[in-house]
């Protein structure tokens, strides 16, 4: 009988100090929440004055452990590289990696998901002045990826054709420009990498123009169609203007280039030059016997193309 | 120390839109929860570059699984740091900087509570210090502690982040705190420190 009455003592015992325990537990947790809300430590341990002295010692170091990890920071432009690689992912993979349980239509919502995202970065990284600095970055720049995600959104706020054949000519003069740094950098495979981008958008900026363009235009010059698009004066003296400053460019820049790359960077003048100008002779006013192609001085025949020799 | 403000942002609308495919939703739970998870990442892996990209790995990992997410009552906030949290013992397994202290190793060494820390509750720490003093908590102390202190969360959001109950988080953020402070007590720097005060 007395070995089962200190059983129970024992049983009562142990549960009263589990209980003082759990109730010792329970006040920390209020103290804390408290403590982190901006109530002083002493206020709260008042409160369990049964367990004030071991109250506040832990209060004590919770507050200085949770005051030390407020203090860690991050980059703005980490913060910015996160959202984009976030970005990249939904439009390599789509939302949720290709398994899809609301709709069979969200491969239809993945451009647009990408081009918000783009958005939001470029908001990001444009209010910690990140943009401005990418502006003159080059391929191969940390930067660059913002400056093509900015050109990219800014295409596709684009309405009109006009407004698109602008923006791609202005965005081949960029990769002219882009191009000449790669060279002054010594960079002149990149350079020649880059030409294919600055036609790209030259292409894309003729024919916005309502220019056709061929496979060959040395057998089929691209030739504007009806009177549709942008008034192709305009597009015109814009592709001269800017065709001039890249030749000069480049021309000024010949004679710093190595003896051994000079070869290479006069193939990408010339590249460069022959894309730029059979856009600019396909825009000629078509009023009238118009001159055969530059590089064929052939007069044209009545059904408007070059007779073959 | 409710994680994200919940009361200010729908968190829960949130992620119904993200799961719903909307570019906006998926932005704002970045923007949301980047801060959080960067110091959570920060504190435990010492090194706040690394914790850049562990965080947007966070993110990325969100984006292929969110799908999986069910209201079963329980925070999204949980679920996100249970993805940080894995993505951090994959941090360290790649490293091999992991180390484990079992419960038994820790009680051993601790003995007493000098007064002088106890008495301070203006304490300054270092992050080294804290984070030296993490090693001599179990897993599951640390993993709380780091949940309620770095990345804010409640204690109903670190329980269902760690898979325990309210009440056994509440234990384990009292015995982690218990040794937290007998360690640093122990600790030359912070006892040099308080002697010069």
């Amino acid at each position: 009988m007395r070995d089962f009455v200190n059983y129970i003592g024992g049983v009562l015992t142990g549960g009263r100090a589990f209980r003082a325990g759990r109730e010792f537990e329970e006040a920390l947790s209020a103290c804390l929440e408290r403590v982190a809300m901006g109530e002083d430590p002493y206020t709260c341990a008042e409160r369990y004055p049964a367990f004030a002295g071991e109250l506040l010692p832990l209060l004590g170091v919770a507050r200085a452990t949770s005051r030390l990890t407020s203090e860690a920071t991050y980059s703005p432009a980490a913060k910015a590289r996160g959202l984009a690689r976030l970005s990249r992912a939904i439009a390599e993979n789509g939302v949720s990696a290709g398994r899809r349980p609301w709709s069979p239509g969200w491969r239809l919502m993945a451009r647009p998901v990408a081009i918000g995202f783009a958005v939001v970065v470029l908001a990001g990284v444009a209010a910690g002045g990140t943009t401005a600095a990418a502006a003159d970055s080059i391929p191969g720049d940390k930067l660059y990826w913002v400056k093509t995600t900015r050109e990219n959104v800014g295409l596709r706020f684009r309405r009109s054709d006009e407004d698109l054949a602008q923006a791609h000519a202005a965005l081949a003069n960029e990769r002219g420009r882009e191009m000449q740094q790669l060279i002054v950098r010594g960079r002149v495979r990149q350079a020649e990498q880059h030409v294919g981008r600055l036609l790209h958008h030259l292409s894309l900026s003729a024919g916005f123009a309502g220019v056709r363009m061929s496979q060959d235009p040395v057998e089929m010059p691209p030739g504007r169609v009806g009177d549709h698009g942008p008034d192709p004066a305009w597009l015109r003296s814009v592709l001269q203007r800017d065709e001039q400053l890249l030749k000069h460019r480049l021309t000024e820049l010949l004679p710093q280039v190595q003896p051994g790359q000079r070869q290479r960077v006069l193939v990408i003048m010339r590249e460069s030059d022959l894309g730029y100008r059979v856009i600019i002779e396909s825009l000629q006013p078509d009023d009238g016997p118009r001159p055969g192609p530059f590089w064929r001085p052939i007069p044209r025949g009545a059904e408007g193309f070059p007779r073959a020799q | 120390m409710p994680a994200g403000s919940d009361v200010q942002v729908d968190v829960d609308g949130l992620v119904r839109g993200a799961q719903a495919g909307d570019a906006a939703s998926f932005a704002a739970l970045y923007e949301h929860f980047f801060a959080q998870v960067h110091r959570y990442l920060s504190f435990k892996t010492g090194n706040p570059g690394e914790a850049e990209d562990l965080t947007a790995e966070v993110f990325v990992k969100m984006l292929e699984s969110i799908h999986t997410f069910k209201w079963k009552g329980y925070p999204f906030s949980s679920w996100l740091f249970r993805i940080a949290h894995n993505l951090m013992v994959d941090y360290f397994r790649a490293r091999d900087r992991r180390r484990h202290v079992p419960l038994d190793d820790v009680a051993d060494g601790i003995e007493g509570s000098p007064v002088d820390v106890d008495s301070r509750l203006d304490l300054q720490l270092t992050m080294a210090e804290v984070r030296d003093a993490m090693e001599g908590l179990t897993d599951l102390q640390s993993e709380v502690i780091s949940l309620r202190f770095a990345a804010g969360l409640s204690v109903a959001e670190t329980a269902r982040a760690v898979g325990k109950n309210d009440n056994a988080v509440k234990a384990l953020q009292h015995a982690g705190l218990k040794r937290l402070r007998c360690i640093l007590s122990e600790t030359p720097s912070v006892l040099a420190r308080l002697q010069r005060a």
